[in-house]
């Protein structure tokens, strides 16, 4: 009688046990897991948020210095601040004095990868480069890293391909 | 010798005032507390099982979508590839690789001018390979079977010539294949 008696009080603390570390079982992904194109509501704004960031930040005209260097202060994150300075730099320093201007038009964004705290964008677009009364435009493309934290999106890596 | 079972059973009274008596009377429960027990336990198994088997069908329905987006986007670039590589040797075959990955619209304008592409590409000896530089899903929609891939490949022809270019690729999904619904170059800087 105790043996069975034991053998219940084991199988209900056992059964509660289990009940409550299944609880704990996620209904929704994990926060590393991939979730682009599979979960479009987060696909869709971090394409947004990417989308908004690379048109402010890569377009830069003599009027528009000030604001793109506030774009680069909020948007920019690890090691692109650095990539930006290296690529845009120079264009923003003398944008004013030569009158030098780069517009980005964008043709086309594909989401790479998404988790709930990173992106990987491709970003196909054209630029047009505009110095001493002269323009040229070519085909650009990069790779975008986002990185999302307390709920906003930040450009932290770049990679022209 | 006595036997415990008895012992606890009788509840007499020098057993009340002993340890190993308490202990046993402790050990055993009465049939409400053993009834408690016993749903406590079948509830616990219920919610385990439950859960178990809720989160299993997430991660089967989660592993299925992934499994679909990416055969989306690995058609969109294989379809891509296949429209950019030119074989005038195997003329024939081109076309029908053309064919093969392609539906709608699409489908039907290689089909009505396969004669003539056969023809213009034997004419101009044409050679091109393709190989995809990058590319993702622009869009997606599982439920209403399309897609769209944007890449950017480059071609490489018979004569050395190279040159990158961007395409959008519409993706339909045929009876579990995804297939080319269309083909596009985007708009494509001077």
């Amino acid at each position: 009688m105790i043996t069975r008696t034991r053998w219940l009080v084991a199988a209900a603390l056992a059964s509660t046990a289990a009940a409550f570390a299944t609880l704990g079982l996620p209904d929704a992904p994990s926060p590393g897991s991939d979730v682009a194109w599979t979960d479009a509501r987060a696909t869709q704004q971090a394409t947004a948020a990417v989308s908004q960031m690379v048109s402010e930040l890569f377009t830069v005209s003599p009027d528009s210095v000030a604001t793109v260097r506030a774009a680069a202060r909020r948007d920019l994150s690890g090691a692109a601040v650095a990539e930006f300075q290296r690529l845009y730099g120079s264009v923003l320093e003398r944008a004013h004095a030569s009158a030098a201007a780069v517009r980005t038009d964008l043709r086309g964004l594909g989401m790479e990868h998404l988790t709930a705290t990173s992106a990987e964008v491709l970003v196909i677009a054209d630029q047009t480069a505009t110095a001493g009364g002269r323009s040229q435009t070519g085909p650009a493309l990069l790779r975008v890293t986002a990185s999302r934290q307390s709920g906003r999106w930040t450009i932290s890596d770049f990679k022209v391909l | 010798m006595r036997s415990p079972d008895l012992d606890t059973q009788r509840g007499t009274p020098e057993d009340s005032e002993t340890a190993p008596g308490v202990a046993r009377r402790q050990a055993r429960l009465g049939v409400p507390a053993a009834t408690l027990t016993l749903v406590v336990t079948v509830i616990g198994a219920a919610v385990s099982a439950d859960r178990v088997v809720s989160w299993t069908r997430a991660r089967t329905t989660e592993h299925a979508a992934t499994s679909a987006r990416d055969a989306a986007l690995s058609a969109g670039l294989a379809g891509i590839t296949t429209f950019n590589t030119v074989d005038y040797v195997h003329a024939s075959a081109t076309v029908d690789a053309w064919r093969g990955c392609s539906t709608g619209v699409l489908r039907e304008s290689v089909t009505t001018t396969r004669a003539r592409a056969v023809a213009q590409m034997r004419r101009r000896h044409a050679s091109t390979t393709a190989t995809v530089v990058a590319g993702a899903l622009s869009s997606y929609d599982a439920k209403q079977g399309a897609a769209a891939v944007v890449a950017v490949v480059s071609v490489t022809g018979s004569n050395e010539t190279f040159a990158k270019k961007r395409f959008v690729a519409q993706l339909k999904d045929v009876r579990g294949t995804w297939l080319l619904a269309g083909l596009a170059p985007m708009g494509s800087a001077s």
